[in-house]
Parts: structure tokens; C-alpha cells; sequence
């Protein structure tokens, strides 16, 4: 016994060392594989399925959990794909080592063909999946997807029993940048022509001259106008796949846009910002429910325009670049109040920060035919652009000057804004104040003498009977620079009252500086108001029209109804 | 222990997304986020994130997610979508206006053969401190956030690299063997050792006695 027990412990030791080791070798591991695929693949996304950075890897061929369930290390795991028509087989992941009891896992992030880019129709392709490793039994899988056509999309691709909120049922949104086209060779040629044509120059995306913006947005719609396009509204179809419910919209890609002259809100709101992006500006596009409109973002100022308002004959007419401007302009007002309220139904894409994010356009070819068409539009680009007929919303009320006001404002679209004149509209129930400034006011808001918490520059204070809305009047003599005047507000409130003025510019328009601020004490807000304010002489001369903060948007239209009568 | 920076801001912001878009530079520090990471050496994250909010995003997030936790998972499956999450519960704390959500992600950490494990931080230059070699802390003032980073117990040689494209990793080295293992391979050694022991005293001091 003494002369083999050396041997026994010798040969019983050595094992340990080297059992698991042998064991690893010998024995297989298993792996259990679980995978979730997207209900569709869009192609006019193909290139953010490329990039597994876009989106934070969000948008896959597929996702496969891979769990070691064995007591063994599966060593050097390799995960390959292959779909039909479109890619042979690849590598999707390559693991050394996946350590019992470990889980992975594996995105695939497929570089499809340009071909897909061109894909008109949708087709079911099989994707067929192999995992391999030293010591686990091959593991083959398949699964079919659908690959919609280049203009079909998709508003989402959670579960249907898994959306909680608007934002999750238009959880796709940020993909629509993928319809933003700049480098398209025929949106370049078509914006060239704008450029040349209507705009006779333009520095919109060198400078930060947010007139010169406007009159390139508003170069865009006199465009769409002159080339006779029109508006075709269609809504987007719900589509179940498989346990997904969506809104499945038909978006054509803004060269059919231009050259087939129709589009829908979303598809010339998207010809809108391929434009934009291309001469260098920062385009963006607002959602609301059921519809979307154009527009720009400069120096932290947004600005749009209603791009449907072309309208067509058979839709009672269209309107002038300055309407469609004025009418956007105030539609944004509301819409930024839905967006600070919390509204998820309200979005603004802002075009750039999403092709950083990911959101890169197909690949589009040149195309001499379309090349031809564009320059059959732009043959009748030196033209005046006239609107047909006005046109009439149900529930519009407006007596004939109105019309006769909207069809007269038929001139091109002048370098800035200032220098068009609007003609004087009292709307009813309204009474006309003329003084420093002129505007209108609602006929049962009373004149109040202005007490020692209002600037020495308020010349005129109107209010309304429950006093939580009113409009100042003010004069700032000897102040030549609006942000100056508020500034003297400013000082005069920190002094008398303790309060003082928050407040951004949010536009120039006929030569008044429009600021959206409010008043507060601390943290809280007790008044927000909109100042419109102007130079005139060595003095600035405006009015502010504010409601208290408790009132909400109660007051809104009323003010933006005294704002719009400014003169 | 990925401190992904894009991924701790879309949780909060999945639930204030559309207050973030426009207007209102003002707000942007009225939470603080604080987060503890810890890795396991299956490669697993234990997350344990607190976020202390203003009064008034409690009342947004109130509305929109308080009542409803699965609002806050889906957030947070969306923003972790490239891994796999589980274990995941939501507390909220009214007296504190705070919310503490708990998770594990899988998947996030890469190992290589060698026993080097890669967590990707997701930026170019993080405000990384290194506290210890198991310990690191990351502080993001923009967002008024910070991330607490622990290790796994047999971590070695961790440090900040950077990858291919310049963007920061923070890899360590820990053992893959268990220590199950371990014990197995080291009593596998003693009696090996003490066979070859038994062999040389049997061998040679008999022979003395002999002589």
C-alpha cells in the first residue's frame, strides 16, 4: 500500500488539475438561442440597418439572445446570416469564449445592396441563420420577413400590447429623415433652379439672416406653385404584421414629388427640408395629428410654412408664400404650446441632428429623364406666382375684402419681409386703436391708466373686465434696439416690483422684433406675454399683449388675433 | 459596466422627450441622476439608478409614467435595445420626488479569450475618475448625473483605452475560471504534490535505513 499510495495520489491529483480542461474538450456546451426580429424591413431605411451606432443599434435584422445553459465554456461561437436576393452569407458575430452560464448577445447589422434602395414592391425573403462553435452541434435557424417597398412606411414596430403612449405608436418618426434626400443629383439640379430662377441668389445656408431664411423658405412654395403641384391628401393604412398594429403611410421620395407635382403634407414637408438641407440650411418639419408642415431653425428661432396651402383647383385654391407663411407661423404658436404642455402627438424632426443620429437617405442615382422634367418646371419658374382662387376652409369666416386682400398679394416674394405693407382688418367684435402703433382690440377690453409697476415707456394699457389679459402700449424714446426696450421693462420690474423678464426672439416680421417671454418671481411664472416691437425714428414702439400665467392658453387667441392686426 | 451617457439621458428623457425639443434651455438640470453599476464576472450589470427630480418634472413624470411602471421599462428596454434587460422594478418615492429604477442588463460586456472583459463608454472623453482598481466614478455636470462603476471582486489591471475610432473603453482583467475550479485544481496540485513527496521519501530514506 505504502509503495502505491504515491501513485494513487500522484494520478488522483493530476486529474483534478486537468479534469475540467479535458472535460471542456471533450464535453459539448449548449446553447439556447431566443430571436426577435423586427416585423418588417423598410428599404428606404437600408442604410440605418448598416450602422449599428444609428439609433443606438435599435434597427436590426435581428436580435439573438444566446444563454450557455451547460456547465461547459463554449468556445469561439460564430453567429452567420444569409438573407434571399440580398446578402450571402456573413459573419454576424465572432465570440472566443461564451462562459457557462453566460449570456450574450448578438445584433445583426446588415449591409444590404444599394439595389434595395430602388425597391418598389415588397417580396418575402427567408433569412437563414447558422451558429457554430468547437464543442456545441451546429445550431441552424430560419425565419421569413418582409421587405417593403422604398416608399412604404412603417410608424412603428413595438408589439401592439406593448404601446403605452402616442410617442410609442409613432415611435419611427426620427426614420423619416430618410426621406430627406439632399444629395439626390435631382433635388440638387431642382434646388439649383430655385435658386437661380425665383430666389436670383440666396445666402440662407452661408448666413444666419433668418429674413434671408424666410424668403428661401418662402422661394420654395412659390416654386410648388408656379410649377402648378398640388396638394393629395391620403391617409396612412393600418397594417397588422404579425403582432405589430402600425399606420403604414405610402411616402414618395421628394424627386417623385417634384416631377410627379403632387404631394401629400408629409411628402412636401420632406421636398421642403431636401431642399433646405441641400443649399446648406437646417430644415425641420412639425408634426401634428393627421398632418405636417415645413419649415427652419436658425439661430435658435423656429420658423414655418404651410406648404399645403398650394391647395390646387379642384381644392378651391391655393394661397400666396405669405399667407402660407403667416398661416404656419401661427399654427406653430399652438403647436409649441402642445409640445410644453407634454403632447406626444406633437413632434418637430429636426432634420440634421437625425442624420447624425443615423437617419441616412438611400442611395439615388442620376437621372436624365428626370433631369428633363424638372427643367420643363423650371421653364415656368420666371414667372409670377399667382394662386388661383383663395382658398376657403370649412368653418372660414371672411367677408370679400379678405379675399380681395389675399388675391392682390400676388407679387414675388420680396428680399425681407419689412417691406410689405398689410392692409388695416378690423375683425368683428374688435374696435380700432390708433395711436404710436395701431391694432385692434376686443370692444369690451377697457382703458387703464398705467400704475407705478408699469415703465414710464407704457403710454397705453387695455385690459379685459376680469383684468388677466391685456395689451400695453409702449413708446421707448431716445432706445433705438428692441432687446434694449425690454431690457429698460426689465430694470424698471427688478426695481419696482422684484419680478423680472425671461424672453427670446422669435422672429422678424414687417419690421417688428417678435419676443415670446414671461415674468417671474423666482422659479414661478405670474405673466406670459409676446412683445412686438419696432424702430421707428430714434424711438422703439410696440405693444406687448400678455395673460396671466394661471390663465393658460385661455387668452391665446385673442392676443395672437391683436398681434395679427399690428401695424 | 457600460456608462452609456446616450442611454442614462433617454431613460429620463423618454419620459419628458417632447419638453426637451424646444424651448427650454432653462430647465435642463432640474434632476439628478445618480447610478450604481456593477459587474458581475458572468458579465452581467446590476444597475441601481436613482433619479431625484424638480417639482416639476415629478409632476410630469407623475403623469405621464408614475401610475404606470411598464411606461418606464419599456423606456428603458428601448434605450438598452441592443442588450437584453431583466429583473426590472420601478419605486417611486413621492416624499422625495424620486424614482429608483433596478435592472440587469445582459450582454453588455465583451470578454475576450484572455479574460479581458471591454465595456464600451459610449463618448470620446468621459469625466472618469479611477478610484480604485475595482472602483471607477463618472460624473456628467451637463445632465447633473453620476455613475458610481464597481467591478467584479477579482478585477485586475483596469483602465480607460480607446477603440479603433477614438471613442473610450474601459477594460479589466478577471478570471473566467469559477472558484470552484479553482479549489478543484489547487487540491488536484497539493495531492499530486504530496504523491511526489510519498514517492521520494519511500524511494530514498528507505534506502538509507537499508544501508
Amino acid at each position: 500500500m505504502r509503495k502505491i499510495l504515491p501513485y494513487i495520489l500522484l494520478i488522483v491529483g493530476l486529474g483534478m488539475v486537468f479534469f475540467k480542461p479535458i472535460y471542456n474538450r471533450i464535453a459539448p456546451a449548449v446553447l439556447d438561442i431566443k430571436i426577435s426580429t423586427p416585423p418588417v424591413i423598410m428599404s428606404s431605411i437600408y442604410k440605418v440597418y448598416a450602422n449599428e451606432d444609428a439609433f443606438d443599434g435599435k434597427y436590426s435584422l435581428f436580435k439573438m439572445i444566446i444563454k450557455n445553459t451547460s456547465n461547459v465554456d463554449a468556445k469561439n461561437v460564430e453567429v452567420q446570416y444569409k438573407m434571399s436576393n440580398f446578402l450571402d452569407w456573413t459573419i454576424a458575430e465572432k465570440m472566443p469564449l461564451v462562459l457557462a452560464g453566460q449570456t450574450v448577445v448578438v445584433n445583426c447589422y446588415p449591409k444590404f445592396p444599394d439595389k434595395m434602395g430602388e425597391k418598389t414592391t415588397d417580396s418575402k425573403e427567408n433569412v437563414k441563420l447558422v451558429i457554430k462553435a468547437d464543442n456545441i452541434k451546429t445550431i441552424e435557424n430560419n425565419f421569413t420577413i418582409t421587405v417593403k417597398s422604398r416608399n412604404s412606411f412603417m410608424y412603428n414596430f413595438l408589439p401592439a400590447d406593448e404601446i403605452r403612449t402616442a410617442a410609442d405608436y409613432y415611435d419611427n418618426i426620427p426614420l423619416l429623415a430618410c426621406y430627406v434626400t439632399p444629395n439626390d443629383p435631382v433635388i440638387k439640379y431642382y434646388t439649383q433652379q430655385i435658386q437661380q430662377k425665383i430666389l436670383k441668389g440666396e445666402t440662407a445656408g452661408v448666413g444666419n439672416n433668418e429674413a434671408e431664411g424666410i424668403r428661401f423658405l418662402k422661394g420654395i412654395y412659390n416654386a410648388t406653385l408656379l410649377a402648378h403641384m398640388v396638394y393629395s391628401g391620403t391617409s396612412g393604412v393600418p397594417e397588422n404584421v404579425n403582432d405589430v398594429s402600425s399606420i403604414v403611410q405610402n411616402i414618395r421620395m421628394p424627386r417623385e414629388v417634384v416631377t410627379g407635382k403632387t404631394g401629400l403634407c408629409i411628402e412636401l414637408s420632406l421636398l421642403y427640408a431636401s431642399i433646405m438641407a441641400n443649399a446648406g440650411m437646417d430644415p425641420v418639419i412639425y408634426l401634428v395629428p393627421g398632418h405636417a408642415y415645413p419649415g427652419f431653425k436658425m439661430n435658435n428661432n423656429y420658423y414655418a410654412i404651410e406648404s399645403t396651402a398650394i391647395g390646387g383647383e379642384g381644392l378651391g385654391g391655393s394661397k400666396t408664400a405669405d399667407e402660407a407663411f403667416d398661416m404656419a407661423m401661427n399654427n406653430k404658436e399652438a403647436f409649441i404650446q402642445k409640445l410644453q404642455e407634454g403632447d406626444e402627438r406633437y413632434n418637430v424632426i429636426e432634420i440634421r441632428e437625425n442624420i447624425k443620429l443615423g437617419a441616412v437617405a438611400p442611395e439615388l442615382k442620376d437621372d436624365d429623364f428626370l433631369r428633363k422634367k424638372v427643367d420643363e418646371i423650371a421653364a415656368s419658374f420666371g414667372g409670377t406666382p399667382t394662386p388661383s382662387v383663395e382658398q376657403t376652409k370649412p368653418g372660414d369666416k371672411k367677408d370679400d375684402k379678405q379675399d380681395e386682400v389675399s388675391i392682390t398679394k400676388t407679387a414675388p416674394v420680396a428680399p425681407t419681409p419689412t417691406t410689405q405693407q398689410k392692409e388695416t382688418q378690423i375683425p368683428q367684435g374688435y374696435k380700432a386703436f390708433k395711436g404710436v402703433v395701431n391694432f385692434a382690440y376686443p370692444a369690451d377690453w377697457e382703458m387703464m391708466e398705467p400704475n407705478r409697476y408699469y415703465s414710464p415707456a407704457c403710454k397705453n394699457i387695455i385690459s379685459n373686465q376680469a383684468r388677466n389679459a391685456t395689451v400695453e402700449v409702449y413708446k421707448f424714446t431716445g432706445i433705438t434696439n428692441p432687446k434694449a426696450a425690454l431690457e429698460s421693462i426689465n430694470d424698471w420690474q427688478k426695481k419696482a416690483s422684484g419680478f423680472s423678464l425671461k424672453y427670446k426672439l422669435q422672429m422678424v416680421e414687417e419690421g417688428y422684433s417678435v419676443f415670446k417671454g414671461s415674468t417671474v418671481n423666482g422659479k414661478s411664472t405670474a405673466v406670459n406675454w409676446v412683445a412686438a416691437l419696432k424702430v421707428l425714428g430714434n424711438d422703439v414702439v410696440g405693444i406687448i399683449v400678455n395673460a396671466t400665467a394661471y390663465t393658460g392658453n385661455t387668452h391665446e387667441k385673442t392676443l395672437l388675433t391683436i398681434l395679427n392686426t399690428l401695424q | 459596466m457600460t456608462v452609456n451617457y446616450k442611454y442614462i439621458l433617454a431613460l429620463l428623457v423618454a419620459c419628458f422627450s417632447s419638453l426637451f425639443a424646444m424651448a427650454q434651455e432653462e430647465e435642463t438640470k432640474d434632476y439628478k441622476i445618480d447610478m450604481i453599476l456593477t459587474g458581475t464576472d458572468k458579465g452581467e450589470v446590476l444597475v441601481d439608478m436613482k433619479a431625484k427630480c424638480s417639482a416639476f418634472y415629478w409632476d410630469i413624470y407623475k403623469r405621464k409614467a408614475a401610475n404606470n411602471p411598464s411606461i418606464v421599462k419599456n423606456s428603458l428596454i428601448k434605450s438598452f435595445c441592443k442588450y437584453s434587460l431583466t429583473n426590472i422594478n420601478v419605486t417611486n418615492y413621492e416624499m422625495e420626488r424620486t424614482y429608483q429604477a433596478t435592472f440587469t442588463i445582459l450582454g453588455m460586456l465583451q470578454l475576450e479569450e484572455n479574460g479581458k472583459w471591454i465595456a464600451h463608454l459610449e463618448t470620446k472623453d468621459p469625466d472618469i475618475t479611477k478610484i480604485s482598481e475595482k472602483e471607477y466614478v463618472m460624473v456628467d455636470e451637463d445632465y447633473a448625473r453620476s455613475f458610481k462603476v464597481n467591478l467584479p471582486s477579482t478585477t485586475t489591471k483596469s483602465k480607460i483605452e480607446k477603440d479603433a475610432f477614438g471613442n473610450a473603453l474601459l477594460t479589466y482583467y478577471a478570471p473566467v475560471k469559477s472558484s470552484g475550479d479553482k479549489i478543484l485544481i489547487y487540491t488536484g496540485y497539493f495531492l499530486a504534490a504530496l504523491g511526489v513527496l510519498l514517492f521520494i521519501k519511500n524511494k530514498f530514506l528507505h534506502k538509507k535505513v537499508a544501508v
